[in-house]
């Protein structure tokens, strides 16, 4: 139990945490496919939408319009908090970190399993919301009040509040589906603790105290949520809040085990770029969540009326003057949500960096070029990215002024974006590549980067953004960065430490046509939206062709979907090759990739408890790959040669 | 025992050689390629099916600011393209000449070159600086314009609400009134009406009469719905002569070839005013008064005069029923008629217009009229080979921020008019001749 359950061996944790976000994955996968059903063909009755359409009594199979909203927020909400940050934080900064610094494990193991088992909860929660009469939180992933700030079950989701109904047969009460689902969560967050807490000294005296404990834990905090969850949008706001506090933990453990728990003779400039991207990080998330988590309960706390912190006076929907309104400004929340979620999509772009550098190095057998300019990249990009926010911001009413100041760090940022890829290529150059599965994503990363970054500097202009602002161009970038960034390097870091972590190879042809179908799929799908957003296609609408000025974009939307629904089902080739291998699988051996980290070279697939046999003694940097100074092309960071860290610093 | 023969054959011996022969290569690149020729197959059936594919570059630009955000545009636009392509070429050359073969065995071994590393840092930060400080120009010269304070300019209020914009025009004084004022559950008395007094409503003098606050607020939500939907202040003098009457979801007619002043707010959740065409885009938020500043280089007229063509039946049958639906209106008058068109008296009235009609003397269409693919059917029937049509001359006004479930359907519409047209409306008189005499010599000498 203790073992494999509650486990605070962080590669436990960080497994558990892959399944986690995978699971999320299908879901926010599904979402997606709903939006591009209803762009194809908004509205229309021809083409209902399969089985949903059905299943929820819809007019002639056709989603109505609220619907949709819900749809196209939950989709972001999911993707990015349940997948992207948990994949790369949560997976990868557990799995990698001790492993890559020689330690035996995180500096606190067990605010490391708390991390997790507080993400579950937050995960019920946010399932929890569809359940809702009203349906599910439908303000978009950025929450804008007032909107967020209008209860959902007066006046509001109409086709939402069959969504809930239909689950939810009884009308004011929680079904049981997502009280036992939260309870469950809840329970399982209290043993947690108990299992490391109680300790009076009987083993079955604990095990009963410990199971009585986290009984009334787990009911009392489920009626709390209860209560505090009585639309999606509540719901939404105490999730991301509770998924804020597990990033914090995380952040936390991380920073303290890469300052503290490195083996000798690490120093930091010997880390692999993958740590160094994760301190980083953890700093950013340190520094930024605390910001979200005030955001998210001020708008809790505005939805539940008892503040207004971002109404102002005289504040009106349907006609109905709001109480408590008055003294608040609707911008506010924008340049905190922003203050914060900026640097996320930080967060959600430089552990992919580190992984994606590691990657390359390997497979190029090349040492990565401008080590230090990559780790100095990074920091400009985290110091610049607490001060760009606002760039999001520009046709928000905020003085224009201050828009200029923002536009001119945004295209400052956009210089160690750019010397990142620049030292990428001077890494393949010279080299001797292997064309393995993790390279191939590791390659297209450094292409869709590319493309996103590069759209970035249109928005980043004040003035083109008046055009393109709030339109699919913006949909485009988030997704060329988000999909054709992280997604890839996330692909490329599951692959190429799946043979770590689960001691089995993966299937190298699956992982090809894999590879190659979500390549190209994705391309027809995301570059088509660069053109609709210049002829100004607004997003997050339900049904363009009401505009005569957008009508004629339906053929390319429908390309576009046709391209998402094959790149949704090209998926399932990475879940047949995720779960085959596993079972099916060749034994991979301790180091398949001929790789110099320690990971590989000091302990087996996967590794043991406590990862290392004795602690190990690192004699130069990560990326000594094709040295002169031994035989073979790779030299490990723990095999000593005469002269090689003289070699290094001297060449 | 069903469970046991599964786990059986899925952890068997034939099952892990199956999966583990995948790796032929030859069939792995044979269904690569299968399942390549699917893929592109798809999405061009679907592109076949529904034949043109829109606009592909940015919509056409009617305002003064526009040429430059579009130039701007332009400029970015190539500067990217230019690194993209070479990035990504650069990149494929690298994949190619530096697989690793048979006769290689190591890489090239080096960790960087500091000259290289200050170029590729020196050379995007001058460019991204240059970007940045034309986007100052651009962008200062639309929001700070230099028309902001032009008397001659045409203001504007322009209120969102969901699902609808509300347009009100300042009257002959160019002053707007206070709006967006609502009574609270706690006033003694119903706000003043335009006779300055106290009305009462709903039997009562105000809403704490009702001593109820839930009731108060009901009462108060029919009041700002039958009687004061856009919280004017009745007592401002400014407001006075404001022109408001059907303020609520009407169209927007702003004047051409002259300055404009676009002022927004909200009553309810934040909304975005966009007009693709004209380079505009600003929310609307609750609370809070926007103000943006543009000009229009086309009145509604031009444009319907600049898209006027004349079609042939067939071809306009196949534009109105593609998938764009353009709207056209068709023309028909004593300078543009084809074969088939009269000028039709209606019986015992002096009206009379010109359309095209069916054997038994039934209208189609007449003059102005839009053209739905049915209609165009029947014109053929009718015989009619060739008609004028045109563009309408509205353009789209779109809500870009999301505002709630109806956001999608927040469309409003814009027409511009002739300057002089517009000041004989009055909307905004401050610059009629005969109100304003000194400021318009000013101008004409300014101009
Ligand atoms: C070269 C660097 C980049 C620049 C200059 C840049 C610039 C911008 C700007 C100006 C916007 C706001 C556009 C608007 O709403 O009008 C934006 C939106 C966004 N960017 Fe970036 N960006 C860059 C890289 C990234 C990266 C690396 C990520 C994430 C991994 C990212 C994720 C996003 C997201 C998610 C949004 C949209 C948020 C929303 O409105 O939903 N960007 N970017
Ligand atoms: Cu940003
Ligand atoms: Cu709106």
């Amino acid at each position: 139990m203790k073992r494999y359950i509650f486990s605070t061996d962080h590669k436990i944790i960080g497994i558990q945490f892959l399944f986690m976000s995978l699971l999320f994955f299908v879901l926010g996968g599904l979402l997606a496919m709903l939006i591009r059903w209803q762009l194809a063909w908004p509205s229309d009755p021809n083409h209902p939408v399969p089985i949903l359409g059905q299943l929820m009594g819809w007019s002639k199979g056709v989603m109505p319009p609220d619907f949709y909203t819900m749809v196209f927020s939950m989709h972001a909400t999911i993707m990015i908090f349940f997948v992207i940050i948990p994949l790369l934080v949560g997976v990868f900064g557990n799995y990698l970190i001790p492993l890559k610094i020689g330690a035996g494990d995180m500096a606190f193991p067990f605010l490391n399993g708390l991390a997790f088992w507080s993400a579950l909860p937050a995960g019920s929660i946010i399932l929890a919301g569809f359940f809702r009469p009203g349906g599910h939180a439908a303000a978009g992933w950025t929450v804008y009040p007032p909107l967020s700030a209008v209860m959902q079950n007066s006046g509001f989701g109409i086709a939402g509040a069959q969504f809930g109904n239909v689950l939810h047969p009884l009308g004011s009460t929680w079904p049981m589906t997502p009280v036992i689902m939260t309870f469950i969560a809840l329970f399982m967050f209290v043993a947690y603790v108990c299992a490391y807490y109680v300790n009076l000294g009987n083993k079955v005296l604990d095990i009963c105290v410990s199971v009585v404990l986290s009984l009334i834990g787990g009911i009392v905090i489920t009626r709390g949520v209860q209560h505090a969850v009585f639309d999606g949008q509540s719901a939404w706001f105490l999730s991301i809040t509770w998924l804020g506090f597990s990033s914090l933990m995380g952040a936390v453990n991380y920073l303290t085990t890469i300052i503290k728990l490195r083996c000798p003779g690490m120093t930091m400039f010997r880390l692999p770029l993958s740590i160094w991207s994760l301190f980083i990080t953890s700093l950013l998330v340190l520094l930024a969540t605390p910001v979200l988590a005030a955001t998210l309960t001020m708008n809790l706390l505005d939805h539940l009326r008892l503040t207004s912190f971002y109404e102002p006076f005289n504040w009106v929907v349907t006609n109905v003057p709001q109480e408590n309104s008055g003294g608040g400004f609707a911008i506010m929340h924008q340049h905190m949500f922003w203050f914060y979620s900026h640097p996320a999509v930080y967060i959600m772009i430089l552990p992919a960096m580190g992984m994606v550098s590691d990657i390359l190095a390997v497979f190029a057998r090349k040492p990565i070029f401008g080590y230090r300019p990559m780790v100095y990249a990074m920091s400009g990009i985290a110091f610049l990215g607490f001060i760009v926010w606002a760039h999001h911001m520009f046709q928000s009413g905020m003085n224009p002024t201050l828009g200029t100041t923002f536009a001119v760090s945004t295209m400052f940022i956009a210089v160690p974006s750019a010397i990142k890829v620049f030292n990428w290529l001077g890494t393949l150059w010279g080299g001797n590549i292997r064309f393995e599965v993790p390279m191939l994503h590791a390659i297209a990363f450094v292409a869709m980067f590319t493309i996103g970054g590069l759209s970035g500097i249109f928005m980043a202009s004040t003035a083109v953004d008046v055009h393109i602002h709030d339109t699919y161009f913006i949909v485009a970038h988030i997704h060329y960065v988000l999909f054709g960034g992280s997604m890839f390097g996330i692909f490329g870091a599951i692959t190429f430490w799946y043979p770590k972590m689960f001691g089995r190879m993966m299937n190298n042809a699956l992982g090809h046509i894999h590879f190659w179908l979500s390549f190209i799929a994705f391309n027809c799908t995301f570059f088509a939206m660069h053109i609709l957003g210049i002829g100004g296609m607004p997003r997050r609408v339900a049904d363009y062709t009401s505009y005569p000025t957008f009508a004629h974009f339906q053929p390319m939307n429908q390309f576009i979907s046709m391209s998402a629904f094959t790149l949704g089902a090209v998926q399932i080739l990475f879940v047949i090759n995720f779960i085959g291998s596993w079972i099916w699988g060749k034994k991979a051996p301790g180091n398949p990739w001929e790789a110099t980290t320690l990971e590989w070279n000091d302990c087996p697939s996967p590794p043991p408890h406590g990862n290392f046999a004795k602690t190990p003694v690192v004699h130069h940097g990560p990326y000594e790959y094709s040295s002169p100074l031994v035989e073979e092309d790779w030299l490990a960071q723990t095999r000593y040669v005469e002269g090689a860290e003289n070699f290094v610093v001297k060449h | 025992m069903q469970q046991q023969t599964l786990s059986k054959h899925l952890f068997c011996k034939e099952t892990t050689q199956v999966f583990q022969l995948i790796p032929l290569k030859r069939v792995s690149r044979f269904i690569l390629f299968l399942i390549f020729g699917v893929l592109l197959a798809l999405p061009a059936r679907a592109a076949d099916v529904l034949p043109g594919w829109g606009s592909w570059w940015l919509p056409p630009n009617h305002s003064a600011h526009g040429g430059d955000i579009d130039w701007l545009f332009k400029l970015i636009f190539w500067i990217t393209m230019v690194t993209f392509v070479a990035v990504e070429i650069v990149l494929v050359v690298f994949c190619i000449k530096y697989r690793s073969r048979a006769d290689r065995k190591k890489a090239h071994f080096t960790h960087g070159n500091t000259r290289l590393e200050m170029a590729w840092t020196l050379a995007p930060s001058v460019i991204l600086a240059v970007l940045a400080l034309l986007s100052k120009k651009v962008w200062d010269n639309y929001r700070y314009a230099p028309s902001s304070d032009d008397p001659h300019r045409a203001q504007v209020l322009v209120i969102g609400q969901q699902f609808k914009w509300n347009v009100i025009y300042p009257g002959p004084d160019g002053k707007f009134g206070r709006y967006l004022i609502w009574p609270k559950p706690t006033d003694a008395n119903w706000p003043p009406g335009p006779d300055g007094k106290n009305p009462m409503f709903s039997g009562v003098k105000g809403p704490a009469d009702f001593h109820n606050y839930e009731k108060a607020r009901g009462q108060i939500a029919t009041y700002i719905d039958t009687v004061n939907p856009l919280g004017k202040d009745f007592t401002d003098p400014d407001g006075k002569d404001d022109n408001y009457q059907g303020a609520l979801a009407r169209e927007l007619i702003l004047p051409a070839h002259r300055p404009i002043e676009v002022q927004l707010s909200s009553k309810d959740v934040i909304h975005d005013f966009f007009l693709p065409n004209f380079r505009v885009k600003l929310d609307a938020v609750p609370g809070m008064r926007g103000h943006i500043y543009f000009t229009s280089l086309i009145t509604s007229k031009e444009r319907e005069a600049l898209s006027k063509k004349k079609y042939g039946i067939d071809e306009l049958t196949e534009l109105v029923s593609s998938p764009s639906k353009p709207d056209f209106h068709v023309i028909v008058n004593e300078n543009e008629n084809t074969e088939g068109a009269e000028l039709y008296k209606v019986p015992h009235t002096s009206v009379k217009y010109w359309r095209y009609a069916d054997k038994s003397k039934k209208t189609i269409v007449r003059d102005g009229g839009s053209i739905s693919p049915a209609i165009a059917k029947q014109l053929k029937d009718a015989g009619v080979k060739e008609v004028y049509a045109s563009e309408p001359g509205v353009w789209d006004l779109v809500c870009e921020e999301l505002c709630g479930q109806g956001h999608g359907t927040m469309r409003g519409q814009v027409t511009f008019i002739d300057s002089d047209e517009y000041d004989k409306k009055g909307f905004d008189a401050q610059y009629h001749p005969t109100t304003k005499p000194s400021n318009l010599a000013a101008l004409g000498a300014a101009q």
